[in-house]
């Protein structure tokens, strides 16, 4: 480097001149060659998005394992009511409900006929580690061989607040002739579902439609689900006034039909 | 030493000496001319890179001989899929900024979750400043998928470049859809004409359009509108389908371009499905030729069918494709004038 500066010095003001701008020039050039090539090919311009995924609704049993585990063929009427010590005996069923990513508000929908004198509510829940006041266990039926650590164990789940389910059809005015709120025969949505003359359902056989209002899913992270309890109840005291006779229940007695969905809301 | 140097240099006769500064003149001349040739280009590359130029508003994103194409600049929060996006960018593109009430769900402000869904629609611009009298210019728009995969070891394969020839890529060409007009005033009445629609080459292109120099070198605007249909009926008219009730109307214009033409924007869509249905609906293969083309009647009658073919190909969209790229190439027909 010293040899190269010394060589600089000796040399004449006009040779000092040339050699700068010589080397300037091939600096330049260096430079130069480069932003050409990208000046001369630029004619393109991009940008990018997300595409976000499918706005999924899931409903799944408790722990947010697989539907199949969400049972409802096992519960016994004939021991749903204590009548020698006139104590209820509901039965609680767990479920959950996922949002996907983006947190869409839903409402949750419940359709059920009407054979059994029932009632149906919706309770909030949110997973506990252990059995408590107002816990409900959960246990999955299906054994699933991905995962052995949930066969035969229990989940608990702690009764939160009700959600208020609205009728959209029912029958207000003769609930507690029936002991439960049947469907109204020929409102709107009788005449929708059964708009053929010839169609004449028997009454308990009409549906009702019950709806929540909308409800938030919890922001939990990537994982989170939204845990619910349906209760199901015998609707005892009001039964026992015009059909004594239920109140000696029957398993075999007669079959109801329940539909839970998940509505995405706007509103 | 000294005096035979001297001596030497005693030896040149006057021409000689005449000579040689002529030749020192030249080459000081060229080093000049290089020099500036030089400062002109780094000034340009430099005002041609720097996307925060100030005062125009505006920021060159691609230039021609005869033409420039600007877009509006925002620094750098136009886009906020920026980081992704540099692990695809193209180098020899430019970065196609974005603004607040002009992007294609990517502006990088404070909502939460910017991206594109089934239903979603908006405008992306670019500004054309030819250089001389009138200029023909081709634009390309090309779509492309890409997966993401969190997990990748390294970066490079973290975007994962989708086959646009398969699905779920391949539906992108039917399902994002560009527009060059677009009349209304809310997403209830937008009506759109002239689509830029995919061709065989799944490359969308609007093929020769003049511009002319304007006063003051005004550059002129271009919106390019683009919307992703919620359903199929909304390029066809499925209203008459007699399986399910279809209510509502297609946002394409059925006006004809002119009398004499007699083609529309509905029309020009719709020959698209029936050409690529295979961009429209999962599971309907391209035609191999005109006469085994699906007709506008058997769509409608069957709504029920390929309505649902559309809405699982959004699905797949919606599984399979995590970002797409929208790539605008420009290139120079022709030119008149100075």
């Amino acid at each position: 480097m010293n040899k190269i500066l010394e060589k600089f010095r000796k040399m004449k003001t006009s040779q000092k001149i040339e050699f700068l701008l010589a080397s300037l020039c091939t600096i330049s050039f260096l430079i130069g060659m480069p932003v050409w090539a990208w000046f001369s090919g630029e004619n393109k311009m991009e940008t990018m998005t997300k595409i976000k995924e499918p706005e999924n609704l899931d409903i799944r049993a408790g722990h947010y394992h697989s539907i199949i585990n969400f049972e409802l063929s096992d519960i016994s009427i004939e021991d749903m009511y204590d009548t020698a010590n006139n104590v209820s005996k509901p039965e609680y069923r767990v479920f959950s409900v996922s949002a996907g990513d983006y947190r869409i508000p839903y409402k949750l929908q419940l359709a059920h006929t009407t054979n059994i004198p029932f009632k149906y509510s919706i309770y909030k829940a949110t997973e506990v580690d252990s059995a408590g006041t107002n816990t409900v266990a959960y246990k999955p039926i299906y054994k699933d061989p991905d995962d052995p650590t949930t066969n035969g164990r229990n989940y608990y789940y702690q009764i939160g607040e009700e959600v208020t389910l609205s009728a959209l059809n029912g029958d207000e005015t003769n609930e507690v002739y029936y002991g439960r709120q049947i469907a109204k025969n020929g409102d709107a949505c009788y005449i929708k579902t059964y708009e053929d003359e010839n169609d004449e359902p028997e009454i308990y056989a009409v549906p009702v439609y019950l709806q929540s209002e909308t409800i938030t899913p919890t922001e939990k992270g990537e994982e989170a689900h939204d845990y619910f309890i349906l209760k199901i109840e015998w609707d005892h005291e009001n039964s026992a006034t015009n059909f004594t006779n239920w109140n000696k229940a029957e398993n075999n007695k007669e079959t109801d039909i329940i539909y839970i969905t998940a509505s995405r809301s706007t509103g | 030493m000294k005096k035979h140097k001297s001596d030497n240099i005693s030896a040149f006769s006057d021409e000689d000496i005449r000579n040689i500064r002529r030749s020192a003149i030249i080459k000081f001349a060229i080093v000049c001319i290089f020099i500036v040739i030089m400062i002109v280009f780094n000034t340009i590359s430099w005002f041609t890179m720097n996307t925060d130029v100030k005062g125009s508003g505006m920021s060159i994103a691609a230039r021609g001989p005869d033409y420039e194409i600007l877009v509006l600049e925002n620094g750098s929060n136009g886009q906020y899929y920026a980081d992704y996006h540099r692990l695809v960018a193209d180098s020899s593109a430019v970065v196609w900024q974005m603004v607040d009430a002009n992007n294609m769900g990517n502006y990088n402000d404070t909502s939460e979750n910017p991206g594109i869904k089934p239903g979603s629609y908006g405008m992306v611009s670019f500004y054309v400043k030819p250089l001389v009298n009138s200029v023909d210019l081709s634009f390309n728009f090309e779509i492309f998928g890409y997966k993401y995969d969190k997990d990748a070891a390294n970066s490079a394969d973290k975007m994962k470049l989708l086959d646009s020839d398969e699905s779920p890529a391949v539906f992108l060409n039917g399902h994002i859809l560009l527009f060059e007009e677009r009349t209304g005033t809310s997403e209830d009445n937008f009506i759109y004409s002239k689509p830029i629609l995919s061709n065989k080459d799944m490359q969308r292109v609007i093929s020769q359009k003049t511009y002319t120099k304007k006063a003051n070198d005004a550059p002129t605007q271009v919106d390019i509108y683009w919307i992703w249909p919620t359903t199929l009926s909304k390029v066809i008219d499925a209203r008459d389908c007699t399986k399910i009730s279809v209510t509502e109307a297609p946002f394409t214009n059925k006006t004809p371009y002119s009398e004499s033409s007699g083609t529309n924007a509905y029309n020009e869509v719709v020959d698209n499905i029936r050409t690529f249905p295979d961009y429209y609906c999962k599971g309907v293969n391209r035609p191999a030729n005109t006469s085994a083309m699906l007709s506008e009647a058997t769509i409608v009658t069957d709504y029920d069918k390929y309505g649902d073919y559309y809405d699982q190909a959004d699905n797949d969209i919606g599984m399979g494709v995590d970002f797409i790229l929208l790539k605008l190439s420009v290139s120079q027909v022709s030119s008149s004038g100075e």
